[in-house]
């Protein structure tokens, strides 16, 4: 049921990239470092595996709570009747099967002047959390720092 | 970070180790069923079970079946025996209805998922069906126990029925002469071929199975000449391969499934040169 609905994120992530955002996005210094106490650095790993890792976090959530994690990917956002999300979406090794990560960012970011415009790469590095909307589970990193990775 | 840095990385993840144990399991009974199979010319029946089974998923699917693998285990064992039958039936041909199955598994079960499909990603779900995509990498604890139980179980059984197998794929006819139970016997076979093609499916994808059970038999059958011989180098060669495939594909992040099949297309054109030099 989580992966269904990690799937219906992950498209839901890819729809809203289709409108185009203007941004005057200035990215931060990156602050991560290989050894900042990251707990899963995504961006350590091949293609396949970030997919398998990324499967892993949405299917079995409890096993990544509170861990800080580290992704690289494409900025996503979309607007919904509950707000607006912004993601990096990871593509796997067949580039069909996209997923999406939601990420809040830390501080409070105006949208859209300091958010990069959807698709640009980013890297985001958040607390792995879990939160309810209705009768279904979400997975999110809150607290998340993010960097452009290419301009 | 050097090659065997990485790979040290990547043992630490337990989808790692189960996907390496899972899947060099179902690549050795893959193979041991190869060799009766490809030998008896029924190298297809594979492909086309697997169709079937890729429309059974799409009914699970569609029905919201929680756990899909007993519903496509079921119906994939249904279709083989249908095979089997259709295969000594002279008014349609074994290949003719291979082929029927094939193709109306895979067009029913596509359309079905459109019309009635719940996944909000149905293009993905159909890919990692097809070509397996990462499927053996993000197998559940139930999915991993059930497949090395199943696996175990199908190398179990060709053991125990090696020498019922040996008789029924060189001469059914003087199988059946002789008392071996030669029915029965094929419809063993249709059994483990059913279950195997359905393990596999997590492996390489419905469309990549065929790989798993045909390239193993055909190296061995180039430098081994008995049927012993030939059983043995298969499952050292798939074993082998599905081991070397799947460390490659997590190191350079490329899809599980192809790239075992990949090796084994690499290692059998080694294979068939040995043969060649040995044959001169």
């Amino acid at each position: 049921m989580r992966a269904r609905i990690a799937g219906l994120l992950a498209v839901l992530l890819l729809a809203g990239c289709a409108r185009e955002i203007p941004s005057t996005y200035i990215p931060p210094e990156p602050t991560a470092t290989p050894d900042s106490g990251i707990d899963v650095d995504l961006t350590a790993l091949s293609s396949t595996m970030v997919f398998a890792e990324v499967y892993n976090m949405l299917a079995y959530p409890e096993d990544y709570l509170g861990k800080t994690i580290r992704a690289a990917g494409e900025f996503a956002v979309y607007d919904e009747p509950e707000g607006r999300f912004y993601a990096v979406v990871v593509e796997d090794a067949l580039a069909c099967c996209a997923q999406g990560l939601e990420f809040v960012p830390a501080g409070e970011l105006v949208w859209p002047e300091e958010f990069p415009e959807p698709g640009q790469a980013i890297l985001v590095e958040g607390t792995f959390a879990v939160y309810k909307q209705g009768n279904f589970e979400f997975c999110h990193l809150v607290d998340a720092g993010m960097t452009l990775t290419e301009e | 970070m050097g090659l065997m840095q990485t790979l040290a990385l990547y043992w630490q993840y337990p989808f790692v180790r189960s996907a390496l144990a899972v899947g060099v399991l179902i690549a050795l009974c893959a193979s041991l069923l190869g060799v009766p199979l490809v030998l008896r010319r029924f190298s297809f029946i594979g492909d086309g079970l697997s169709h079937a089974a890729f429309g059974a998923m799409a009914v699970a699917s569609v029905l919201n079946l929680a756990g899909e693998m007993p519903f496509v285990l079921g119906v994939t064992v249904v279709c083989a025996v249908l095979l089997l039958r259709a295969g000594q039936n002279a008014s349609l041909r074994g290949d003719a209805a291979t082929a029927m199955l094939s193709v109306g598994a895979m067009a029913v079960g596509y359309l079905l998922m459109n019309l009635f499909g719940t996944s909000a990603n149905l293009s993905g779900d159909v890919c990692a069906t097809l070509f397996g995509a990462t499927s053996i990498l993000t197998l559940s604890a139930g999915e991993v126990w059930l497949s090395a139980a199943l696996a175990l179980g199908i190398t179990a059984v060709f053991a125990l029925f090696y020498h019922r197998i040996f008789a029924v794929t060189f001469d059914e006819d003087f199988a059946r002469a002789a008392g071996v139970g030669a029915k029965a016997c094929n419809l063993l076979l249709a059994v483990s071929a059913a279950v195997v093609i359905v393990l596999a499916m997590n492996l390489v994808g419905s469309l990549l199975v065929t790989g798993l059970v045909v390239f193993p038999a055909l190296a061995a059958m180039r430098v081994c000449g008995s049927f012993g011989g030939v059983t043995l180098c298969a499952a050292l060669f798939a074993v082998g391969c599905a081991a070397a495939g799947i460390l490659i594909a997590v190191v350079a992040g490329t899809p599980v499934g192809s790239t075992i099949v990949a090796v084994e297309i690499a290692v059998w054109g080694l294979f068939w040169l040995a043969g060649k030099r040995r044959r001169a």
